[in-house]
Formats: C-alpha cells, sequence, structure tokens
C-alpha cells in the first residue's frame, strides 16, 4: 500500500452555483495523510532483538558520530525497512524517520519508530499547503528489557547541540538478547545520519497523550498504534483570527495591497464599520470575489461539486504577483459576499446555530459568538 | 530706528538632552558654550515663559544655530498627549531644520531605550556620533566641534572669496579673449567713461556684455567678479577678498551682511589701494548705489562698471545699451574674422539667427557648427555628446542657480568629482570648475539645459530632488525649497520650514512670502499657532515688500484665525502686530498707548520672556519715534528681564537698543562706551594662520567621513602648505599622513605610501615615535591594498618594533592588528593569530570592551582551538557560561547570541562571516544545515525588526549555500514572513520560493519575487534579495529614487539558476566574471507584465560572502537587480550610468 492523501467530509453550506461561495480562512480546512505501514510488518519480520550502540569515525573533525543500530534476526526484512527509510530520507532529511526512547520506571525500554509527521506532511502534500494535515501513521513499538550503558550514555551525547546519530541494523543469530552477542552488518542495509533522536524518562515521555498511550499499549513486545499527529484544534476566536490573517496574508498579498492603496475601498471599509462590519470582513470577501469564478468553474465538475473547501482547492494553484489585478467589485456583490462569509463562519464555529439572514443579525451572531473582532 | 528682537548677533547653540539625568553633561555643555561667547540654550534655564514647553523648545530651537544632543539611556517623557518625547520632537524638529547638528552619546549603551537607539539610528547617516564615558570629556569636545562648525561656516565665505580673487584671472583665458572687437571702440569708449562716473552695460543676454567687461578688467588690470548668483553678503565678501587677495592678505570672514559691506567700503576709501571693479551680472542696485553714496568719489584708481541683463537704468550711472547685433555688424566682424564671404553671407542671410556674438565666435572658430542656427541649437547638439556623468553634473548646475559648490555637486552626483572636467574637454564648454565648484559659463546654457531636461520630465525630477536634498543638507533648505517651488514640486512644502528660518534670518522678505504663501495654501491641517505665526511672518513680508493692501487682509485673517482658537496668547500677538504696524502708518498716540497696555498687561514675573520680547519691540518702535527716553527705558526694562531668563540673545538685542537709544538721546557716555564693548565680544575674530591649518585638519577628517574627498584633498593640501610655512614639521608629517588617508580613500595606494613614508621620516627626524609609528602602520596598509604584501610586512614589523615596550599600548595593538592582517595575507595563519592574540592580550589589558574586541577575538581563530579559545573568552567577557561550554557547537552558538548582542548591527555582516566561516566550512552538510537552524532560530529571536533582518541576511551570506537543502531554507522564509508584516511568502510545493513584497513608506511600491526552479540556493537569493529591499527600503525610497513617487510602481523578478534554463540559451546568460545577470526592459511602461530575469550560476554562490569585498557576489546581485529596478520604476528616463554610484554607495552603507 502507498501513501494516501484525502480530504475529511466538511461543514457545507447549502447553496446554488449562482450565489456566492461563503467562506473564511480562520476556519482550518484538514487534509487526511495516509502514510504506507510496510516498514511496521517488515520490522515485524526482522525481529528485533535488541540495540546495539557505539562509536563511529566522523568525517567531520570538529563533529563526534554515534551509531545506533537495530538487532535484528532477519537481514532482508530489516534491510528492506530501512529501504523504505531510505525513501523518506532522500525526500527530505534522515529525520522524516522519527525515533525515540522511552526508558520505563519499571525497568527496560521502549523503542518506538515512524514516520516523523511534519516532515512527512512536506514529503505527502509538498511545501506550503494550505491544508492542514492529519497524518494517519502507525508507529512500530518494542519493549526491550535490558538497558545497557551504552544507552545511558548515547543520553548523555543527545545533550549537545548538534549530536548526529548514525541509524542503522544489523543481524544476530541470538535468539534472546545477551551481554555480549555477535552481531553482522547486513550488507546493503542503508545508513541513516539522524540529528533528532530523543531518549526519555517514561515520566516525561507521559506528558505527551500520545507516547503515553503507547507506553499503556505495550502487551505484548511488538505492537503497532494509530497515530493522529495533528487532531483538529478547539477553534478558539484567537486562534480563528489569526489563522485568517496569516492565510489572506498568504494567498492575497497583491489584493491586501491594492485594497490598502485603493481609497474608494478604504471608504467603503469605513461605511461598513459604521454599520459594525469590520474591515478583515471586507477585506475577506473582496478577495472571495477575486476568486469567485475560478470557484464556480471548480465546482461545475462533477467530482468536486460537493468540495466545501473550493476557494483552498482554488488557491492552491493560484499565487498573486504584481501581474494580479483587482477584479471590479460592487457594492452589492460586497454585501452578498460578506453575508455568505459570515454564515459560513457562524455554521463552522456553532454547528447547531442557525446562521440568520441578513447581514446584520449576522454581525450580532458573530459577536455573540466572540469571533467577530478580527 | 533701532532693531526688532528678529536680528540676530550671536551664535546660539541649542542643548538637547533629558534633564536629571544628564544634568552634569548638560552643565558642562553650557560651560563650554558660554566660553566661546555663544549663547547656549538649556529648556532648565528658560525660567518661566508663556509658552507651554514644545512651543518654547521649538522657538528656541528654531532661533538656533547650532544643535548640540546629548544622550544616555533615557528617551524622554512621553507627554499624554504625544507620541514622541520632547527629546525626539527636538531631535526631530533639527532634523527637519537641516541644523547643523553634533551629537555626544554615553558611550555605555547597555541599558539605553530601544526607542532612543532607534531615533539614534535613524541619523547614522547623517551625522557622526561622538561617544563619552565621563561627563568631563564634554567640555573640550564641544568646545572643539562647535569651533569647527563656526569655522567651517566662515571656511566657506573664505573659499568662495578665494576662488574669486583669481576669477579675473581664471574667467580670461576659459573664455579666450577676444581679440578682435566685435564693436570696435566700445572698449576704449567705457575707459574713458568710467573715471568719472560709474558705467552699467546692459543688454540682452547674448549681446556681448560679460565678453566686455572681461577685456576691460583685462586691459586694465580691474577685478573682474562674476557676481551671478551671490547674495549681497557673499558678493561683498567676495569683492573684499579679491582686493586683499591682490595685496597678498589673508582672506577675512564677515559673520553679517553688515560687517561685509563695512569691510568693502574701508577698501573702496582706501587711497592706497586700487580698486577698480568690473561686477558682471549685478542685478543689486541698490547695492551698487550704497557703494557710490557711502563710499568715497571715483578717481583713477577707484572705480566701477557693472553688467546687467535688466533694461532699468540705474541713477547715476553712465548707461551703455548693447543692443542686438544686426547684420551689418555681424558682417563686418566675420569679414575681420576672415571667415570667408560666401559663408559670412549666407550667416548675415540668417536673420534671426546671427544676432549673438557668441554664436558668431563659435561659427568663426568650429567648422562642424556652421550649419547651427543658434548658439542655443550648438549647445544643445554638444551637451547631447557628453558623458552621461558629465551631463549630470551640468544638469545640476542648470537647474540650481546657475553656481554649484563642489560639496552639493558631489552629495547630489554621489561621485567622486576630482577631474571630472579634465576628463571630458566638451564638459568645460558649459563649465567652469572653480575653488568652490562649478558655474556655468553662459547665462543662456542654463535655459538650454532645462530645455533638454524638460523633454524628459522624470529625468529633470530626479536630478531636481537629489539637488534639492544636497543643498538641504549643506545648510540650504531655502535654495532647495525655491528649486523644487520652481518646478511645481509638491516636495518643496517638505524644505519649506526650514526655508523660513532661513529667509527670515536673512530677511528675505520675497522669500518668506513665497514660503508662507505656499505653506497655508497647501498645509490645510495646520495648528492654529503656526497658522497664525505664518499669516504674521507673511503680513510683515507684505508690508516690507510695500503691498500695505495685501499686508492688511493678511493681517485680518491672522486675527480671525487668532481668535477662532479662543487663545488669548495668540489674539494678543496678532493685536500687537497690529498695533505695532499700524503705528508705523499713522503714528497715533491712541494706538502707542494701547501698545503699551499690551506691553504692561503682560506680567512681569509670570511671563518675563514675552514682556521682554515686547518691551524690545517697543523700544526700537520709540527709537523710530525719537523719543530715546522712552526707547532707552524699555530697553532697559527689556535687557532686565532677558538678564532673568537667561536668554543672551534677547540680551544682545536689548543692549544694542540702549546703546542706541542712548547714543541718539544724553546717554552717559562712560555706560555707552561700557554696553559698546560687551557688544563687540560677540563679534567673532578673525582665525590665524595656525588655527587655519587646524581647521583644515579636521575637515580632511569630516569630508573622509562624508566621503567627500575632493574637499577632503584640498583640506589636506591646503594644511600642509600652511605648516610648510609655519616650518613645523610635526604638522607636516600629521598632514601628510592625513593625505595619504585620503589618496588611500581614493584608491590610489602608491600614491598612498609615498605621503606616510615621507611622514615616516619627517617624524623619525623630529623624535616623534608616535607619528613615525603611525605613519609605519598606515603604510604598511596600503602597501597592502596595493599589492605588495612583503613591503608591507616589513613596514609593519618596524611599526610594531617601534612601539613595543612603549607606554603606547593602543598604538601597539593598532601595529599588531596591522601586522596580522599582512601575514593573513601571506596565509601565515600561524604568525597571524599570534600577532591578533597579542593585540586581543594588550586590548584586553586596556579593558575596551566594544566590538574591536571582538573582532580580534574572531580575528585570533586561525584555527580551530584558537577559535575556540577566542569564543570561549568573549562570552566568558561577556558574562555567559563559559565554564560550562564544553562542545564547539555551544561555543559557536553563545558566541553568535554575543555577538549579535554586542556588535548592535554595526559591521555585523563581517561579525558574521568571521565567526561563522571557520566552524561552517569544516562541516558536513548534514550538522551545517542543523547548526543553520539553530543560528536562524537565535537570529530569528532578536527583538528589533531591523537588526533581526540583517541578522538573517548575514547568515544567508555566510553559510555556505551550495550544499543547503530545502527544508531550512523554506523554514528561515517562514520566520521571515512571520515577522514581517509587509513580506509575504509562499512556497510551491516543491518548495520554490514566491513573495510579495508591499513597500508602504511614503507611497507604495509592489514587488513580486518569484524561484522559478527548485533549488535551494535560487529560494535563498530570494529572500535575502527580499529582506535587502525591505530592511532598506527608506534608502531605496529617500536616496536612489530621489523621495519622487515612480510614475512605474511594480515590478516582478524572477530568478533562477542558468542549468534551468534551455541548452541553447544557457551559454548566453550569465555575466561570466560574476555568474549573474539580469534582464534588462528597453522601454519600460506603468503597466507591463514583463518580468525581469535573474540568471545566475555557482559562479555567484561562491563568491556570495561579503569578506570579498565589492566583488561579493550578494553586492553584484543586488547592485544589478537594484540598479534595473531603479531603471525600470523610472521608465527607463534616468541613465543607469547615474544610478549605480548611488546604488554602490548605498550598498557600502548597508553593509558598513
Amino acid at each position: 500500500m502507498g501513501d494516501r492523501i484525502s480530504d475529511p467530509t466538511r461543514l457545507l453550506m447549502k447553496r446554488s452555483l449562482t450565489t456566492c461561495i461563503g467562506y473564511d480562512y480562520g476556519i482550518p480546512a484538514h487534509a487526511l495523510l495516509a502514510i504506507d505501514t510496510a516498514f511496521i510488518r517488515l520490522l515485524y519480520e526482522a525481529k528485533i532483538v535488541g540495540c546495539a550502540y557505539g562509536y563511529v569515525p566522523s568525517p567531520d573533525a570538529d563533529l563526534p558520530l554515534r551509531i545506533f543500530s537495530l538487532v535484528a534476526q532477519n537481514a532482508d526484512p530489516a534491510r528492506q525497512a530501512f529501504e523504505i527509510f531510505k525513501q523518506w530520507a532522500d525526500a527530505i532529511d534522515a529525520d522524516c524517520v522519527r525515533l525515540e526512547i522511552v526508558l520505563l520506571a519499571a525497568g527496560g525500554y521502549l523503542l518506538t519508530i515512524g514516520p516523523e509527521p511534519d516532515r512527512s506532511s512536506v514529503r505527502l502534500a509538498g511545501y506550503g499547503s494550505l491544508f492542514q494535515p492529519i497524518t494517519m501513521a502507525f508507529t512500530y513499538v518494542k519493549k526491550l528489557d535490558t538497558v545497557s550503558e551504552g544507552l545511558f550514555d548515547l543520553r548523555d551525547y543527545k545533550e549537545l547541540p548538534i549530536s548526529p546519530v548514525m541509524f542503522t541494523a544489523a543481524v544476530t543469530s541470538a535468539r534472546e538478547p545477551t551481554a555480549k552477542i555477535i552481531l553482522e552488518p547486513i550488507a546493503g542495509c542503508p545508513e541513516l545520519i539522524k540529528f533528532e533522536f530523543k531518549i526519555t524518562e517514561e515520566s516525561e515521555a507521559r506528558r505527551s497523550p500520545f507516547m503515553s498511550a503507547l507506553i499503556d499499549g505495550v502487551d505484548k513486545s511488538d505492537t503497532k498504534h494509530d497515530r493522529n499527529s495533528s487532531a483538529p484544534e478547539e477553534l478558539a476566536p484567537e486562534q480563528i483570527a489569526k489563522r485568517r490573517a496569516k492565510m489572506l496574508k498568504r494567498c492575497f498579498p497583491v489584493t491586501l495591497h491594492r485594497i490598502h492603496i485603493t481609497p474608494p475601498l478604504q471608504a467603503l471599509k469605513g461605511t461598513f464599520t459604521a454599520r459594525g462590519i469590520r474591515d478583515w470582513q471586507v477585506d475577506q470577501a473582496i478577495c472571495n470575489l477575486q476568486i469567485s469564478e475560478l470557484c464556480h468553474r471548480y465546482l461545475l465538475t462533477e467530482a468536486n461539486r460537493e468540495d466545501a473547501d473550493a476557494p483552498l482547492a482554488v488557491l492552491s494553484s493560484r499565487f498573486e504577483d504584481v501581474m494580479t489585478r483587482l477584479g471590479s467589485v460592487r457594492l452589492i456583490q460586497i454585501e452578498e459576499q460578506l453575508l455568505e462569509d459570515a454564515r459560513y463562519l457562524i455554521q463552522n464555529v456553532d454547528p447547531h446555530l442557525e446562521p440568520a439572514t441578513t447581514l446584520y443579525e449576522c454581525a450580532a451572531q458573530l459577536a455573540h459568538l466572540g469571533v467577530l473582532n478580527g | 530706528m533701532g532693531k526688532r528682537s528678529v536680528f540676530e548677533e550671536k551664535i546660539r547653540v541649542f542643548v538637547s538632552s533629558t534633564i536629571t539625568e544628564c544634568a552634569a553633561e548638560r552643565k558642562m555643555a553650557q560651560s563650554a558654550i558660554t566660553s566661546l561667547n555663544h549663547q547656549p540654550f538649556l529648556f532648565e534655564s528658560a525660567g518661566a515663559r508663556p509658552f507651554p514647553p514644545p512651543e518654547l523648545f521649538f522657538r528656541k530651537l528654531d532661533e538656533s544655530h547650532i544643535f548640540v544632543g546629548i544622550y544616555k539611556d533615557s528617551y524622554g517623557w512621553v507627554a499624554p498627549s504625544a507620541t514622541q518625547s520632547g527629546l525626539e520632537q527636538e531631535f526631530q524638529r533639527a532634523r527637519e531644520r537641516g541644523m547643523r547638528r553634533l551629537f555626544y552619546i554615553a558611550r555605555d549603551g547597555s541599558s539605553r531605550d530601544s526607542r532612543l537607539r532607534e531615533m539614534l539610528k535613524s541619523a547614522e547617516e547623517d551625522v557622526t556620533f561622538s561617544f563619552f564615558d565621563d561627563p568631563a570629556e564634554l567640555y573640550d569636545r564641544i568646545r572643539d566641534d562647535i569651533e569647527a562648525v563656526v569655522a567651517e561656516a566662515f571656511h566657506r565665505a573664505d573659499r568662495v572669496s578665494a576662488a574669486l580673487r583669481d576669477s579675473a584671472e581664471a574667467v580670461g583665458p576659459a573664455v579666450e579673449t577676444q581679440q578682435i572687437e566685435l564693436r570696435p571702440g566700445l572698449t576704449e569708449h567705457i575707459s574713458t567713461l568710467q573715471k568719472t562716473s560709474p558705467v552699467n552695460v546692459f543688454g540682452a543676454s547674448g549681446a556681448g556684455k560679460t565678453h566686455q567687461l572681461v577685456e576691460l578688467a583685462r586691459q586694465q588690470e580691474g577685478l573682474y567678479i562674476a557676481g551671478r548668483g551671490y547674495d549681497r553678503h557673499l558678493l561683498a565678501s567676495v569683492v573684499v577678498n579679491a582686493v586683499r587677495g591682490r595685496l597678498g592678505l589673508e582672506p577675512e570672514y564677515f559673520i553679517s551682511p553688515e560687517d561685509s559691506f563695512a569691510a568693502l567700503l574701508a577698501l573702496w576709501n582706501d587711497d592706497d589701494v586700487p580698486t577698480l571693479l568690473y561686477l558682471d551680472d549685478v542685478d543689486d542696485e541698490l547695492f551698487l548705489s550704497k557703494i557710490l553714496r557711502e563710499g568715497k568719489a571715483l578717481s583713477p584708481s577707484r572705480s566701477l562698471v557693472s553688467t546687467s541683463s535688466r533694461a532699468t537704468r540705474r541713477q547715476g550711472f553712465e548707461e551703455i545699451e548693447l543692443g542686438k547685433v544686426d547684420a551689418g555688424l555681424a558682417l563686418k566682424y566675420l569679414e575681420r574674422c576672415q571667415a570667408g564671404q560666401t559663408f559670412s553671407r549666407a550667416v548675415v542671410e540668417r536673420q534671426d539667427s546671427y544676432g549673438n556674438p557668441l554664436f558668431l565666435r563659435y561659427l568663426c572658430s568650429q567648422l562642424q557648427f556652421r550649419s547651427c542656427q543658434s548658439v542655443q541649437e550648438i549647445d544643445a547638439q554638444i551637451l547631447s555628446g557628453l558623458r552621461e556623468d558629465v551631463q549630470e553634473l551640468i544638469s545640476y548646475v542648470a537647474l540650481s542657480d546657475g553656481n554649484l559648490p563642489l560639496s552639493e555637486a558631489s552629495l547630489a552626483t554621489g561621485w567622486k568629482l576630482r577631474n571630472v572636467l579634465q576628463t571630458s574637454s566638451l564638459g568645460s564648454h558649459f563649465l567652469r570648475q572653480t575653488e568652490i565648484g562649478f558655474q556655468l559659463r553662459h547665462s543662456h546654457q542654463r535655459e538650454v539645459v532645462r530645455s533638454v531636461l524638460e523633454q524628459e520630465p522624470m529625468r529633470r525630477k530626479y536630478l531636481q530632488r537629489r539637488l534639492a536634498r544636497a543643498l538641504n543638507k549643506r545648510q540650504s533648505p531655502l535654495r532647495a525649497f525655491h528649486l523644487l517651488e520652481a518646478f511645481g514640486d509638491p516636495e518643496a512644502l517638505r524644505f519649506a520650514p526650514a526655508a523660513l528660518f532661513e529667509a527670515a534670518v536673512g530677511g528675505d522678505n520675497k522669500s518668506i512670502l513665497k514660503i508662507t504663501k505656499r505653506r497655508l495654501s497647501a498645509e490645510k491641517s495646520l495648528e492654529a499657532s503656526d497658522r497664525v505665526a505664518l499669516l504674521l511672518s507673511k503680513s510683515f513680508a507684505e508690508r516690507q515688500g510695500g503691498a500695505d493692501d495685501e499686508s492688511a487682509v493678511t493681517l485680518e485673517e491672522a486675527r480671525i484665525a487668532a481668535k477662532d482658537s479662543g487663545s488669548n496668547e495668540l489674539i494678543r500677538e496678532v493685536r500687537f502686530l497690529e498695533l505695532y504696524e499700524a503705528v508705523y502708518r499713522s503714528l497715533r498716540e491712541e494706538d502707542i498707548l494701547e501698545l503699551e497696555a499690551i506691553v504692561n498687561s503682560v506680567d512681569r514675573a509670570e511671563n518675563p520672556f514675552t514682556r521682554a520680547r515686547y518691551a524690545v519691540d517697543l523700544s526700537a518702535l520709540y527709537m523710530h519715534l525719537n523719543q530715546h527716553e522712552k526707547a532707552a527705558e524699555r530697553a532697559r526694562e527689556a535687557l532686565e528681564l532677558f538678564r532673568l531668563v537667561e536668554d543672551e540673545y534677547g540680551e544682545a538685542t536689548a543692549k544694542k537698543n540702549l546703546v542706541s537709544a542712548l547714543t541718539k538721546g544724553d546717554g552717559d557716555p562712560v555706560e555707552i562706551e561700557k554696553l559698546s564693548r560687551e557688544l563687540k565680544a560677540y563679534r567673532v575674530e578673525t582665525d590665524s594662520v595656525r588655527d587655519r591649518a587646524w581647521f583644515c585638519n579636521l575637515r580632511t577628517r569630516q569630508c573622509r567621513l562624508a566621503g567627500e574627498l575632493e574637499q577632503a584633498f584640498a583640506y589636506a593640501s591646503e594644511a600642509i602648505e600652511i605648516a610648510k610655512k609655519l616650518g613645523d614639521t610635526r604638522l607636516v608629517a600629521l598632514n601628510r599622513i592625513n593625505l595619504g588617508n585620503v589618496l588611500r580613500d581614493q584608491e590610489l595606494p602608491k600614491e598612498a605610501v609615498k605621503e606616510y613614508l615621507a611622514a615616516c621620516k619627517v617624524g623619525a627626524d623630529a623624535g616623534d615615535r608616535h607619528l613615525e609609528v603611525m605613519a609605519s602602520r598606515l603604510a604598511s596598509a596600503a602597501f597592502l591594498d596595493g599589492g605588495d604584501p612583503q613591503a608591507a610586512l616589513s613596514s609593519a614589523q618596524y611599526a610594531v618594533a617601534r612601539v613595543d615596550g612603549t607606554a603606547a599600548v593602543e598604538a601597539s595593538i593598532d601595529a599588531l592588528e596591522q601586522l596580522g592582517d599582512v601575514q593573513t595575507e601571506l596565509r601565515d595563519q600561524q604568525a597571524a593569530a599570534e600577532a591578533y592574540g597579542q593585540a586581543f592580550a594588550k586590548l584586553q589589558s586596556i579593558g575596551t570592551p566594544d566590538s574591536r574586541l571582538l573582532l580580534l577575538h574572531l580575528k585570533a581563530s586561525a584555527d580551530a582551538n584558537r577559535y575556540i579559545k577566542a569564543v570561549l573568552s568573549l562570552v566568558e567577557e561577556a558574562g555567559g557560561p563559559a565554564e560550562q561550554m564544553t562542545d564547539i557547537i555551544d561555543i559557536i552558538l553563545e558566541g553568535y547570541r554575543m555577538l549579535l548582542q554586542l556588535s548592535g548591527g554595526r559591521n555585523l555582516l563581517a561579525l558574521t562571516e568571521l565567526h561563522l566561516t571557520l566552524p561552517s566550512e569544516r562541516m558536513e552538510s548534514g550538522p551545517r544545515g542543523v547548526l543553520f537552524d539553530l543560528l536562524l532560530g537565535i537570529a530569528s529571536s532578536v527583538e528589533d525588526d531591523l537588526l533581526r533582518a540583517m541578522a538573517m541576511l548575514s547568515l544567508f551570506v555566510t553559510i555556505p549555500l551550495e550544499h543547503l537543502k530545502m527544508r531550512p531554507i523554506v523554514t528561515a522564509s517562514e520566520i521571515v514572513s512571520s515577522r514581517v508584516k509587509e513580506l509575504s511568502f509562499r512556497p510551491h510545493s516543491d518548495g520554490a520560493a514566491h513573495w510579495v513584497i508591499s513597500l508602504p513608506k511614503g507611497y507604495p511600491l509592489l514587488l513580486s519575487v518569484s524561484v522559478l526552479d527548485d533549488r535551494p540556493s535560487s529560494c535563498l537569493l530570494a529572500v535575502a534579495l527580499v529582506l535587502f529591499l525591505w530592511r532598506f527600503e527608506s534608502e531605496l525610497k529617500d536616496e536612489l529614487l530621489a523621495g519622487i513617487e515612480t510614475p512605474k510602481q511594480e515590478v516582478q523578478i524572477t530568478i533562477t539558476h542558468v542549468d534551468e534554463l534551455p541548452s541553447d540559451i544557457r551559454a548566453a546568460v550569465p555575466d561570466p566574471e560574476h555568474g549573474v545577470s539580469v534582464s534588462r526592459l528597453t522601454k519600460p511602461k506603468g503597466d507591463d507584465r514583463i518580468p525581469t530575469m535573474v540568471f545566475y550560476n555557482d559562479t555567484l554562490l561562491t563568491s556570495f560572502k561579503f569578506e570579498t569585498g565589492e566583488t561579493s557576489g550578494l553586492m553584484v546581485l543586488l547592485l544589478f537587480v537594484l540598479t534595473e529596478l531603479c531603471h525600470q520604476l523610472f521608465l527607463g528616463q534616468v541613465d543607469e550610468a547615474q544610478f549605480k554610484p548611488k546604488i554602490v554607495k548605498l550598498l557600502r552603507r548597508a553593509f558598513r
């Protein structure tokens, strides 16, 4: 199975293709990123029985280098797992692979390996995505009973600001970890130079709900857990406002500039302000009107008809530059757009509240919800 | 008539600082200023005044000549209704007025308020800061600096005089003396007339007046003075010094027009001094008639011939009108010139064109002009063939009033002006280069140049704005105002307040009228007090100009405005002026009584200043009315009150009125004598020759700092000559070093070496080791500049050896640092590190915690171990946790924090490079990326926006680009964008950067920068470019674009690595030397959609670091892009060649 990207269901206003498409950039639009889990199966098949630590000569005169090696019983699946990691590393860097060790209070330690969500998001969706990713990933978890001095030494080493670690795998014929174990390198197994590598105490690790769940879920030697890297956050008014400002600046820098230097539009804002409408609402409405036609065209396609985030889909390939002109906007259009944008925001902040049908009633509702101030 | 308080006598110095915090410093400043017999104004000594503080300090500031700012930590108190503290308001006001400003800043700025820091930073480019540790240091420094400023003002007059003293000689050969007279017998005729009568030759432009006058002056060995563009004061000074020059006397300086005229009269009346004056183009009839009226009668050795373009007759003058040259005259002339009969007839047949003698001479002397129809056509033809830089210079002179001092010309062009004309023989067709600057040779050329400029209005606007700024910087806001106003440029308003002040001080009523009218019509939201003040000024100027009706109307407006404001003080001010003028006009007793009542209504205890002001005015009025007793009484009252409020200027005015009243009345002769003696002390004495040398020395340094190398050269040379005349070898050596420094600045290292070595020898002969060591060290540096490191080594070693073990620790440090630099050049890192290390140890021993220490720390890091030690000791010194650091990365990071903190932005690029080059070059790309992230984290956490931008820019330049990955660049760009409102960043999915920059200051500029490939290096170039454009928005708009709202305001830039281009065009770009090319729009339009494309290759990346100087890839990239940007914004109407030197200057300063 390869990586997949899909969009979650969104709250969608009822509308026809002739009406304005209300949208508010303060409401995050999520994209679900599902990461290939084959590495879990391969690590399982590799039968990891322990970890090995050591020094290796560094190509960099001023920097040390340590090695952290998984000790597997089966070489081929271990190599294949590292080949997948190598692919991730080549796309961004070796820290695409998230590696964390938790020193358990009851003794032993937990080895966790999985994709690092931020880098994975870039790897799958590219840079600058307008969507907020929800990464569906799995983490390989292995509880190991013996903690050696080497692990503590590695932990001390990781205190340094730059402490590269070579991450790879080796093979052993031993069935169980012992004090002295003979390791053989796995031919062709990639070596990743990682800079991010956490070794934490259980008490510290438990501060993260995710890690806490992993620790509690350890009931057998190999486990795998769903990982939700970025669950939808609470829609706090300040966050909505901040996100909206950021998105508008990102997607409509030229439009905003032109609004700012066009005196009639500034005057228009003044008249709206007198009627209780905020400047950010007018800015956003004019921005939305700029892409209105593109959105309608996008929604004409059957597959896109129900896409509540049509503006973002359109904006993904629309970059403003000095050639972007401000399309003509009429007062009536702005008023209509303001209403639709407000209704969209109300429904997404409080799905149980029926949005009003006039702009000024909507403004009152927004004020009541605490999201009127940008 | 007595003097109203508007007249001034003493140099006034305004001292600005926080009061309590700087109490000791203010006392010192006050003593220093008083000791020079100048008048200090300090707010705490102002006493009770009728004005709220801002009004008082503005009034006093506006009346002052020099501004002294003393700053420590506090920004000062901000009134609830204000956005700026009084301290900043004073600072800004002084800047707006274009005052001469002297800043003294406490060296320890660790607790300095960020607003104060910001304020000072804004003046960095205009003013030189002087740092102090102890208030006691200020006494001498303030004295020296003020003396220098005052001396400079006089020196300027001196230079004018010195130049024009020789002008008769200068004009003669340049104009080519006409051997063949156009009007035979005229010279002889005038010679006869002038023996018994003053003569004025008048006629339209081109009639041949100048030529006639030069010929007369030459034949009779008289003094020819080109008077065009000089005011009465300057003209009198020039004439006096021209005569003195003939007599072999030193120049004399005059503080007021009265003084210069008195000196002129004294010379005129001296029977032993021949004064045959030939004053060309002098329209000031009053000036000339005053000489004749107040001076002795004409004689064979005392005569006056003038020329004027005005047709008005001059009373008492023999008038000779030079009419248009008619066909007969022209034909005869051409025949006498042996121009050939056919040609001569052809010329005469062109009836419109032969009437200009200059034209006739051109036709006779230059064959290629024989098809031209007019002298204007010839000039336009010559002008278009000139080099762009010469054209630019000529344009500035034409835009000015025909005379442009060197310093203004240098500021406006931004070039080294030395030899501009020597390298362009045709340039001298238009310009005469005198010691003070440039003059147009013929008045008609001004119109020729202007009409050429009118064909490209944008270019004309650009040049006029640059010139106006240069004039303003050189303390001539009035000229700046008139220049812009003549073209209807709204920027004129910017200079209006300072121009009004200048006009008021000079009693220039026409200008006062013009400025007040302009301000009143353009500035609709004036504060009531400003409006009333402007209206009163306007009314007064109108009255002075004889426009009584208009004056009355204006006064009525002022009355209404004052009434509307509801301010009793304003109403009283208007009424006072109304009555004052009414008395002059109608002499009604009741008006005088009311005036008396107004004055008496002002409480002496509550408002002593206002009462004193009114009293002094009343004393003047009474003198006008010949009521000397009353005049004396009011003058005494004013004197007492001005003394009470410690207003020395007011005191002096009151004393003058009192002396006049007592003299005209029955005053006590003892008292009159005493007061006169006191007043005499206000006069500024002329400098001695030695002082002059000292002054030249000082000015050399000041000019070097300002980049005015031509002037610096002249001052240094003059100082050497003076020192030689004085027989002071030490002074000679010192000034040869100065001259060497100028030559080094002029990039003439070999010539500089000669001066340094000569100074070294003189120093050794004179037994002055310090001088010897300094000269030797500088010779080493110049040898290095000239590419002779072995000679540099010898000189540096000699300097080190000569100073070693002496008490001159600082000289020893300098010598060791120089030795280290030489050994670095010779690639002997070990020896270099040793020298730097020794220098560092010595610097530490004398406890100098400045950025030089930081530099030495880093310079000492020639190898990794030394580097670590250097940074560790740096961290330790700055109070950092050095003892806990064992890891080199920790040291680098902590060192970087210290660097940002200690440098405060100065030399940041150079320091960052020094700090990071060694570790980053030794790292593999992986760790380097992580290091970059960590450093970026530190840089992006800097609070100050501008420092943060520079820190980031420095990092991008320092970390080797070619191996960086995309993710850190995208992250860096996101950080930049998130911290700066005006910048929007959005990467494409492959990371390719897309930026939009909205630059809103003044007027909006919109730029977009897109990267067309997915290379991290392209994205990094984009972010560096964007950061620069944002960080230097003000400089871009104010300096490069001369504050003009450009016709084009949007530009799109794309960046691509050349390897991403199709193979068939890859070879054409980029420029192989620099590794970068920028596409050129040949005919940019305001709304075109053609992007500006930047292509680069790896050559650019490998030279990106700043340490390579002006060949740095960063500098080249910015130079190319900015040139194209300016070209496009002005729609290609301003020559590219004119931008480049200005851009280079900006870049140098930006990265200093």
